[in-house]
């Protein structure tokens, strides 16, 4: 596993991790599936996107 | 090299914490106002008015997560369901509180009468439970009046917000600290690693 892919592994359990801290903070209801879905996926990939661009600038500098 | 590594490692530590403690900037928007993951309830039928009220405010006014009514560990709420069914057809003969979350029903609390009137009411003695320690945080629930088939004759969503003292939440937020530091730690090994590497090349 390269540093982009294991910043960007990290970044996605990151997104996870925030997205069930906002519900347990009282600012994200995740009532119903498929909002829910899209939520965690959205969260997913920002986490993915972000942090596997800063193990891409480490990587390559 | 250093002085990129370092200026990567501050951004890292910029975008965890942003991300981490960034949540309050999410919350006052589209975010916290859960509009997106609220169904629209089902309006009474003709005849039938009705009026469900929390600890005597009306449900309407927790009907966004930034609303929510405040429940802690131990506390009970009391929810009156009214109705007048002008009418007399399809009478209610139910009163229910459900509870979901990722659209299934956690908890579901029903109330029937077996003399349906044109003019009745419940009252609804409501308590998170004891996994408010494990599941704290803000969950949908559906007031709902029902007939004897069972059809929903009317619902009203609105929002609870379970707070529990420390535990779960803290837990998971220092589980994202340590996750962040972790990542970084690693970052900055491998930078020294392979700053190493090119050094014992450079001096070949």
């Amino acid at each position: 596993m390269n540093v982009v892919e294991a910043t960007a592994t990290s970044g996605a359990v990151l997104g996870v991790v925030v997205v069930i801290l906002l519900q347990q903070l009282g600012l994200l209801p995740l009532s119903q599936l498929l909002p829910a879905v899209i939520t965690f996926l959205v969260a997913v990939a920002v986490g993915a996107i972000l942090l596997g661009v800063v193990g891409w600038y480490v990587d390559r500098h | 090299m250093a002085r990129h590594g370092s200026l990567a490692i501050g951004l890292a530590i910029a975008l965890a914490a942003s991300s981490i403690l960034g949540t309050g900037t999410v919350g006052a928007g589209s975010w916290g106002r859960g509009e997106a993951a609220r169904p629209s309830g089902i309006e009474p039928s003709d005849g039938l008015s009705t009026n469900v009220t929390w600890n005597g405010v009306g449900i309407g006014q927790a009907s966004s997560a930034a609303t929510a009514f405040v429940i802690g560990p131990g506390q009970s709420a009391n929810v009156q369901f009214n109705y007048t069914e002008a009418r007399g057809t399809a009478p209610v003969t139910n009163a229910s509180l459900v509870l979901l979350y990722l659209g299934l029903t956690l908890s579901s609390v029903s109330i029937p009468t077996t003399t349906p009137a044109p003019v009745g009411g419940w009252q609804i003695s409501w308590t998170f439970g004891s996994l408010i320690y494990l599941t704290e945080g803000v969950y949908q629930v559906d007031a709902q009046l029902l007939d004897a088939n069972g059809s929903v004759l009317f619902q009203e969503p609105f929002y609870v917000d379970a707070r529990a003292p420390y535990l779960v939440v803290s837990t998971i937020f220092a589980m994202a600290v340590i996750l962040g530091l972790v990542e970084l730690l690693w970052v900055r090994t491998v930078l020294r690693y392979r700053k190493s590497r090119q050094g014992r090349y450079r001096f070949r």
